[in-house]
């Protein structure tokens, strides 16, 4: 009698507070990263370039939730504060996908050095994010998103 | 060569079968493969190909100026060349005396693809040994690369750099004169009232080239510095003076210096004065333009550049004084910032306001005139920027969302432009085709050409709209892209070894390039990004391109 009325309770209870659908469905969140061993030139010490110097730099990224659209933009750490340089690209996937679904690829050309002092050095960071950016200068992933950074250490001439 | 190309794409027919040369049908998600020759890559397009092998690799970066597509099957080998290793030490002196420095050593030359930024390779320097192995790809007959080596401390040794035919394996050398055998310049900074300029950075540079000839060195608070040229320096080099400091609101020097004046002692005297100038003065400026309503629009996020030539009109030292000064607008789309003005009468400053990619309004090059006491200048007014739209379709006409759109700049010399001199340059707004494939987006005026990239899911190729002239509105209608054809690829070393992680990217290049020389930017349109991937663990890699346009 009372596990036949423990189990009605129990069944009540299930009525009354059921399993979200949408809790059981979403996918999680996984934050893009850099693959740094494909990324070019590597993070690290870059330069030292002039100021005329045009780079051609390969940014690769992961991101396993594939529905996921890559934004990475290049700041400037000044003052302890990344400083948007104006450069931002998509990472698109490979089509057709090859051995990795996940990698992103993209890329920026830019004189890095243009504008810089002579013999300064500058820390360049990189920021992948997987839900675009609050605006066109923040470094903050809009939403919830999640992001990864890395950094060059550059020299100009 | 052919052998080794036969042999790898036999590898890669075998790894493929029948697939090989399989195209899409354009439907989304579908693919299909048909028997070769009925839908080979479009052979109109002059491919080339930029292979970059994974980082702990021992192969660098390689241009393919050609690439042989099999366009029956579909096929294609990406063979590296041989690559070279330039070794040496770098030590500063000669014999038992000389001493190791910390120092990178930095390889440079042109693409082999034409339009494409110069190649770079960098090694660093043992700091106990001073040895370096720079690997870079073996030169074609005529090819050389620019050597440099540059001191980490660069206010110790001058930068060296030599021309290096990279024809085999080689000692490099890359040893520092001693520093106190080279030619030297010296000299003070003063202002107008003859008192020393403390913390002002000094540096020779070529006056072609602007690459540094000399040690870099800060006045000291006599204002006195001294730099040491590299050895044989040409007949001019330009002494730059720069503040270290924006906040510093001094202007840059130059003086062009005749290297024949350095006496017996192998040093010559150059004093730099700084022009009687104004003090700098705060001015506020807004920054607007009309929005597509008509009303006006205020500028929240542009970099605002103002530079003036502040030299003295009157000196007879040949010293040329230019000031520069960079800021940001704010919410209110005002811009604050110090320029020096005239002691009396206007001055007009060169300005270059740069919109962030999401602005409506363009980038503009314009002119202010300030006065002195001047609080408030002119607004500067930005025109709107013009809107390029149109309708992406499948081959089978119907709208294809969720394409991206891409623009690039349609010349090299546009992509270098005003902007990426001052170091301000801004990638283009990009943007997403709606459900009805339907794209709208604006940008600076000028000629772009403008990348369609289809969804992944859609197996379609990308296509670039070449040429398209922005002084107004413009709708280039409903593009419809070309049916897809998948390619396979392999990437491996000379020896057939294959090559993995590599990313690999197919561009066309545009005949008229042919026409151009080397290094015309006006001249030289950019190659166009058609295809790339990575390659898989076997080296294998596919890709999708334009089939041909029946």
């Amino acid at each position: 009698m009372n596990s036949a009325l423990y189990g009605l309770v129990v069944y009540g209870v299930g009525c009354v507070i059921p399993t979200p659908l949408d809790q059981t469905q979403q996918t999680p969140n996984y934050s893009p990263v850099f693959v740094t061993s494909q990324v070019q030139p590597r993070f690290g010490p870059l330069g030292p370039l002039s100021q005329s110097q045009l780079l051609s730099i390969t940014m690769v990224a992961s991101d396993a939730n594939l529905d996921d659209t890559l934004q990475a933009r290049l700041f400037e750490l000044i003052n302890g504060t990344l400083v948007a340089t104006g450069q931002t690209t998509t990472l698109n996937p490979i089509v057709p996908a090859g051995d990795d679904a996940t990698l992103r690829l993209g890329g920026f050309e830019l004189a890095l050095c243009a504008g810089k002092a002579p013999a300064s050095i500058h820390y360049i960071y990189a920021v992948v994010a997987d839900r675009g950016f609050q605006s066109p200068t923040s470094s903050v992933v809009s939403g919830n998103g999640l992001s990864d950074t890395n950094h060059w250490e550059l020299s100009c001439m | 060569m052919h052998v080794r190309t036969h042999v790898a794409l036999l590898a890669v027919s075998a790894l493929f079968g029948l697939a090989a040369g399989g195209c899409t049908d354009g439907t989304p998600g579908a693919v299909v493969s048909c028997m070769p020759p009925e839908c080979p890559t479009d052979t109109t397009l002059r491919l080339v190909a930029e292979v970059d092998p994974p980082n702990d690799s021992t192969w660098v970066r390689q241009e393919f100026a050609s690439l042989t597509l099999d366009t029956q099957t579909g096929l294609f080998a990406l063979t590296l060349d041989a690559q070279v290793t330039l070794s040496g030490t770098v030590r500063v002196g000669k014999g038992t005396g000389s001493q190791t420095i910390p120092a990178t050593v930095v390889a440079t030359r042109p693409s082999r693809i034409a339009g494409r930024p110069d190649v770079y390779y960098q090694a660093t320097v043992n700091p106990i040994t001073g040895e370096f192995a720079l690997v870079v790809p073996r030169s074609l007959p005529g090819e050389q690369y620019a050597v440099r080596v540059t001191a980490i401390n660069s206010s110790l040794v001058p930068p060296k750099q030599l021309m290096v035919t990279a024809d085999g394996d080689q000692d490099v050398d890359l040893r520092f004169d001693d520093p106190l055998t080279l030619p030297e310049i010296r000299g003070a900074l003063l202002d107008s009232l003859g008192q020393p300029v403390p913390g002002v950075q000094v540096q020779a540079i070529d006056t072609t080239t602007l690459a540094a000839l000399s040690t870099t060195t800060t006045t000291d608070d006599q204002g006195a510095y001294s730099v040491r040229l590299v050895p044989n320096p040409p007949a001019t080099v330009r002494v730059v003076a720069t503040p270290t400091l924006p906040a510093a609101q001094l202007p840059s020097l130059t003086l062009d210096l005749s290297t024949a004046k350095l006496s017996p002692t192998n040093s010559m005297t150059a004093n730099l004065h700084v022009p009687p100038l104004a003090a700098p003065a705060h001015i506020t400026f807004k920054v607007v333009g009309m929005g597509t309503s008509g009303a006006e629009i205020v500028e929240k996020a542009a970099t605002c550049v103002f530079t003036a030539d502040v030299s003295d009109p009157n000196a007879t030292d040949g010293v040329k004084a230019s000031y520069r000064a960079t800021a940001m607008t704010d919410l209110l789309g005002q811009v604050d910032v110090a320029l020096i003005p005239m002691a009396s009468g206007n001055r007009t400053y060169a300005v270059i306001v740069s919109p962030d990619s999401q602005s409506d309004l363009s980038a503009t090059a314009t002119t202010v005139s300030i006065a002195p006491g001047m609080g408030y200048g002119k607004d500067i007014v930005l025109p709107l920027r013009p809107q390029v739209s149109g309708q992406v379709l499948d081959p089978q006409g119907k709208p294809l969302s969720k394409l991206m759109v891409v623009p690039g700049a349609s010349t090299v010399a546009q992509s270098l432009g005003p902007n990426m001199t001052l170091g301000i340059a801004v990638t283009p707004r990009q943007t997403v085709a709606d459900g009805d494939g339907r794209f709208a987006l604006r940008l600076d005026r000028g000629v772009w050409d403008i990348g369609l990239i289809p969804p992944a899911d859609s197996m379609l190729p990308r296509l670039w709209l070449t040429n398209a002239v922005l002084d107004a509105d413009v709708d280039v209608g409903p593009v419809m892209l070309p049916r897809g054809v998948m390619v396979h690829g392999v990437v491996h070393d000379p020896r057939g070894v294959a090559l993995p992680l590599a990313n690999v990217r197919l561009y066309t290049i545009n005949e008229l390039n042919a026409g151009c020389s080397s290094g015309d930017s006006n001249c030289l349109v950019p190659p166009r990004l058609r295809a790339e991937g990575s390659s898989g663990a076997d080296g294998v890699l596919s890709l999708i391109l334009p089939s041909q346009p029946k």
